[in-house]
């Protein structure tokens, strides 16, 4: 279940960085700038990613 | 957590991949889309032109071809600055209007405006329509708070009109409420759009502002008469 | 059984006091942003059906703040209350909230932007609630407390969502626990999620805010920065609506998600996942979006309901497998046994429907070829108070029945009126909800208080079909019914905030509930939610059709190209 939480929140760093990345190079979607919002936030979550991970060993 | 039945135990309804399956139905709606033309049934699309305009759904007494062609026109020969626009919007009104106030745009003064201006750009696009389409006539529509100029025009049913819109100041709507609904545009500030339109029935049609413009914004309204 | 083992209460008891004064603040506030914006939904309701007389100027001034503080300051301090509960108490070892200071300045910072941004229409600004600049280009200095406002929200916002991340993420440090709960990991997600808006929402609004303030030339881009923004805004508080229905699901009947808890959290991902990819459709009205985009657009749209369908699959079937566990019997028959006489599920129970009726309507309007029949009508009201009202704010107020006594130790006002509040404000909606969406076919435009276009000059007068009239006044009916019923709701409310009046009411412990922890007949059949979901979606091929019936069938369709 540690595993679990440090998962899911790392596929939403993953899809989010992925639609930041396209929002700044696809001039078509007029989405430019989206990039800064969903850019930090897939940063956020990678950082959440890395706070769920960071349970101390022995934890119950 | 519930008691631990054991996954081959549990009633199908009760298992995540069926709630799953349950949740992914409602993409089914595709299919209806597709069924009414409003949705590909192939990836062609991704390959046309991207930057091309959006096709507008056919509307009541519009004619389908030529309402397909909205176009934004900053970029190509239609381009036109607010002055410009106003300025032959006026003198739109000028020479067209008729002794009630209304305008009734005409073939003669499109063709003259165009001979006078030496639209390459306009004879470019218009030859990119239907080869056997009717010329389009044009009109004139500015949207300013809290008003449309002109207010009253009269068109003849099932002749095309190219309608070059821009609103003057703040972003406005021109939906006309056609028949039992309403066509809802909205019409960016500053920005010249064109739209090509057929009334197909005779009758008086609203145009009215559908984006919130201030505190007159239910004060804009004009009429088309179709005759 | 009337005797709570709710977790839920339990659990906001045993906070400690500063925590409780915390949380108290910002339900408080949250309240009186809902009361306020009754008052100024009933002003534009009275405006709009030609109830009593009120200029444009003032009426567009009350729709305005009607939209900046209900859907602004209601649903964000709400959330922000309940994202800072949740995390306190459904994160094992948690036991506080984490960094209480700053949740603090986050509250006075959100405060003194509600404060900013509703005087800013006693200045006389012109704005409603999307602050479209352009509309200041006479005055831009009109809208410097409007934008201040929502600057400061989105301040305030970032603090308390840091709060609740650190609540949530402490124990683990501390190594009291390994993994979330999934309510826990829910709240971080959802605080996640909150933090994007406040980021969204700095940059939407501080652009406009250094034009007004005369430090910047121009404005650029702000429709697409708002879109971004309001669609975060759009999944938020669904996010939490749907938390808050485990939550409360759990307090009434004592069940848990027989899926499991894993599955929960897979489904709070994927409401995470899917908030970005599905944001188009808010420009489908724009003319010079590519059409390769609009079509994208309507098949990511498709996906919107995914995670809410997927949380209503997981609560109803789980709560149906309790039921037969008690003994429920039949397709429908077991629902009989939900503890309907408990005003919380009352609530939840009709937020549930409301948010389906709500859902069918906004599936119609993610399709883009239809936004030129509906998009900026009054469709787009009348769908999505069925969202707001009936589905998001119901829930927040079940929440709060239950949370506000268990802060407060005050009494429960009134539970069987309360029971019986959920199906007026229903009757309210649907009938706000059929009279906006059939206007809306009939291409009423919202945000309009003139109807009868009025002109003197009989070449220019044109008269608005009179059935529009008609519907209005459906609408207003809708509107003040539903008005009434959540003014009593902030009576109520407002009575557990600050009463100690032990005469009437009961204890929150006391509200009846039934007790069904422990077992769930996961052999026996669970069909009621996926016949819910299949009716739901048939609902919307039929309005789907219909809308694209009347767009192609205009009783004057009748032209050279034969259509």
């Amino acid at each position: 279940m540690k595993r679990l939480d440090t998962v899911l929140l790392g596929i939403v760093f993953i899809v989010w960085s992925a639609l930041a990345l396209m929002y700044a190079t696809v001039p078509m979607i007029q989405m430019a700038t989206a990039f800064r919002v969903w850019g930090f936030g897939a940063m956020l979550f990678l950082v959440l990613a890395i706070l769920a991970a960071g349970a101390k060993r022995g934890s119950k | 957590m519930a008691e631990a039945a054991k996954p081959e135990s549990r009633h199908f309804t009760l298992r995540p991949g069926f709630a799953v399956f349950v949740g992914l139905f409602v993409l089914t709606l595709y299919f209806l889309w597709a069924a009414y033309g409003a949705a590909p049934t192939s990836l062609s699309f991704l390959a046309e032109e991207s930057a091309g305009p959006a096709p507008v759904t056919p509307m009541a007494g519009m004619d389908v071809q030529s309402a397909s062609v909205e176009n934004m026109a900053q970029d190509g020969g239609g381009a036109m600055t607010p002055d410009e626009f106003e300025e032959i919007t006026l003198k739109f009104v000028e020479d067209l209007s008729l002794p009630d106030g209304s305008v009734q745009p005409t073939r003669e003064w499109t063709e003259a405006m165009e001979a006078a201006r030496g639209d390459g750009a306009q004879e470019e696009m218009d030859a990119a329509g239907p080869a056997d389409a009717e010329e389009p006539i044009d009109v004139y529509l500015m949207a300013m708070r809290f008003s449309y100029e002109p207010r009253v025009l009269r068109l003849d049913r099932n002749v095309p009109y190219r309608f070059r819109m821009m609103s003057m100041d703040v972003n406005h709507g021109a939906s006309i409420r056609a028949g039992f609904a309403g066509h809802i545009m909205r019409r960016p500030a500053m920005v010249l759009t064109e739209m090509v339109m057929t009334f197909s029935e005779r009758g008086e049609f609203m145009i009215y502002c559908t984006v919130y413009c201030g505190a007159g914004h239910d004060q804009m309204k004009g009429k088309i008469i179709v005759e | 059984m009337t005797k709570t083992k709710s977790k839920l209460i339990a659990g906001t008891r045993n906070l400690n006091p500063g925590d409780k004064n915390l949380l108290l603040a910002f339900f408080s506030i949250a309240v009186l942003a809902l009361a306020l914006g009754i008052v100024f939904a009933t002003m534009t309701a009275a405006g709009r059906t030609g109830l009593f007389g009120i200029e444009s100027a003032t009426a567009y001034r009350m729709l305005g703040l009607h939209g900046v503080t209900i859907f602004f300051y209601w649903l964000y301090f709400v959330q922000a209350g309940f994202v800072l509960l949740l995390a306190a108490v459904y994160t094992e070892g948690a036991g506080e909230v984490a960094l209480r200071p700053l949740a603090w300045l986050g509250f006075v910072t959100m405060l003194a932007g509600m404060v900013s941004s509703e005087s800013s229409y006693f200045g006389g600004t012109i704005l409603l609630y999307d602050g479209n600049p352009s509309l200041l280009i006479d005055d831009p200095s009109e809208g410097r407390f409007f934008y201040l406002g929502y600057v400061l929200l989105s301040a305030g916002l970032a603090m308390v969502a840091t709060c609740a991340i650190a609540t949530a993420v402490r124990p683990k440090f501390r190594g009291v626990i390994e993994s979330w709960t999934p309510i826990s990991f829910a709240a971080v997600a959802w605080s996640g999620l909150l933090l994007v808006a406040a980021v969204a929402g700095a940059n939407a609004f501080l652009p406009p805010l250094f034009w007004t303030l005369g430090l910047r030339e121009s404005v650029a881009g702000y429709a697409m920065s708002w879109s971004v923004l309001f669609h975060n805004m759009h999944y938020l508080p669904l996010m939490a609506t749907v938390v808050l229905w485990y939550v409360l699901m759990e307090n009434v009947t004592g069940m848990q998600s027989v899926f499991g808890p894993k599955f929960s959290k897979i489904v709070f991902a994927i409401y995470m996942i899917f908030v970005p990819p599905t944001s188009l459709y808010h420009m489908f009205l724009e003319p010079d979006l590519a059409e390769a985009v609009r079509v994208v657009g309507s098949l990511l749209s498709l996906f919107i309901a995914v995670p809410t369908i997927l949380v209503f699959v997981v609560i109803v079937a789980s709560l149906e497998s309790y039921a037969r566990a008690q003994g429920g019997r039949g397709l429908f028959g077991w629902i009989k046994l939900l503890p309907w006489r408990n005003p919380v599920m009352a609530a939840v129970g009709m937020a549930a429907v409301n948010m389906a009726l709500g859902g069918v309507f906004s599936m119609v309007l993610i399709q883009e070829r239809l936004a030129v029949l509906l998009s900026d009508t009054f469709y787009v009201p009348g769908y999505f108070h069925f969202l707001t009202v009936g589905g998001i704010s119901l829930t927040f107020i079940a929440a709060l029945i239950y949370v506000i006594p268990s802060l407060t130790g005050h009494r429960c006002w009134r539970p069987a009126v309360l029971a019986r509040l959920p199906y007026i404000l229903t009757i309210g909606l649907g009938l706000f909800g059929a009279g906006g969406i059939a206007a809306g076919y009939h291409g009423v435009p919202r945000r309009i208080f003139e109807l009868a276009y009025h002109v003197d000059d009989p070449v220019e007068h044109i008269d608005a079909p009179f059935v529009w009239g008609t519907m209005m006044g459906v609408i207003g009916a809708g509107s003040l019914l539903m008005a009434a019923v959540l003014a009593i709701y902030v009576y109520a409310l407002l009575r557990m905030l600050f009463s100690q009046n032990r005469e009437i009411g009961v204890d929150v412990a006391s509200l009846y509930v039934v007790s069904w922890s422990g077992s769930a007949a996961t052999r026996e059949r669970a069909w009621v939610g996926p016949l819910s979901i299949l009716a739901m979606v048939a609902a919307m091929y039929g309005f789907t059709a219909l809308s694209f019936e009347i767009l192609q069938r205009v009783p004057i369709l009748v032209g050279a190209a034969g259509h």
